[in-house]
């Protein structure tokens, strides 16, 4: 029981994993599949207070993002 | 006083330096854009840079892609990665010239380093690099696309012979007469297959 909480973050969704934990990670605009992570589904920048970035990592995240949609890698807005 | 310079050349500051920025472009071409159009591209651009004190380092070929979203109504675009040694005036004469390709579709450039010693970065281009990057490769989209199709098919087979199996053993263990082709009776051959077991593990 006390397992299983601790995967929660107090709001009822199962922790995930950052994929910037990794400290060999560099966020860069030509890597698409890192950025997907920091991007919903309809193609918006998820806050950092969502996310859990620090702030550094979410202006270099938001830079990164906005070149990746201008070379077509990711979606200016899905559906 | 230096009267040789031509006023209606640009010049950077960086330019009369010793030292030159690091910057890198991404450029997509029209999907049909063959062999020889990418080759003269890319020779074109070493010979623009080679002319403006400029120095193309390295050159890479993404392969086709499928494009997030249309651009002048093409899917999927050719992608080219280049990195060049030069100042602020090399960027604005290449750019002018890729807008003026009608091949490049998008173009983005970014600077990476500043302050760079021509010298002690060496040009990784070479011909097999250059005939390297004209080889477009295929879209990995599409190759996962087809890997993928073609586990789905391999899966199915797979399900369709153990389908099989299972209603030979069905057969073999139900006193059954007549003998229905097995590809027919998926669905209650799936039923006989737990029932067999079934009686296999009473035995």
């Amino acid at each position: 029981m006390s397992n299983r909480e601790e995967e929660r973050n107090g709001r009822g969704r199962p922790k995930r994993i950052s994929p910037l934990a990794d400290p060999t990670v560099v966020i860069d605009y030509k890597n698409p599949a890192l950025l997907k992570y920091f991007v919903s589904d309809r193609g918006k920048i998820v806050p950092s207070r969502v996310s859990n970035v620090n702030s550094r990592q979410q202006r270099q995240l938001t830079r990164a993002i906005k070149r990746a949609r201008i070379l077509a890698l990711l979606a200016y807005s899905a559906e | 006083m230096n009267t040789n310079i031509e006023p209606a050349v640009v010049r950077s500051q960086r330019s009369l330096r010793t030292t030159q920025r690091e910057y890198e472009t991404v450029l997509i071409l029209k999907p049909d854009a063959n062999k020889s159009q990418i080759k003269r591209i890319v020779t074109n651009v070493q010979q623009m840079f080679a002319d403006a004190g400029a120095s193309l380092i390295s050159a890479d070929n993404w392969g086709l892609r499928t494009l997030a979203y249309p651009i002048k109504r093409n899917t999927r675009g050719i992608y080219l990665y280049l990195r060049f040694l030069g100042g602020s005036d090399t960027v604005l004469n290449f750019e002018q010239k890729l807008r003026l390709t009608e091949t490049v579709l998008r173009y983005l450039t970014v600077k990476v380093d500043e302050d760079i010693d021509p010298t002690a970065r060496p040009s990784e281009v070479s011909e097999d690099l250059l005939e390297a990057v004209s080889d477009t490769g295929p879209d990995p989209v599409e190759i996962e696309r087809q890997r993928q199709t073609e586990e789905a098919a391999k899966a199915a087979s797979e399900a369709a012979a153990a389908a099989e199996v299972a209603a030979a053993e069905a057969a073999a263990a139900a006193p059954a007469p007549e003998e229905a082709p097995a590809k027919k009776e998926e669905a209650p051959a799936k039923e006989a297959a737990p029932a067999a077991a079934a009686t296999t593990e009473e035995n």
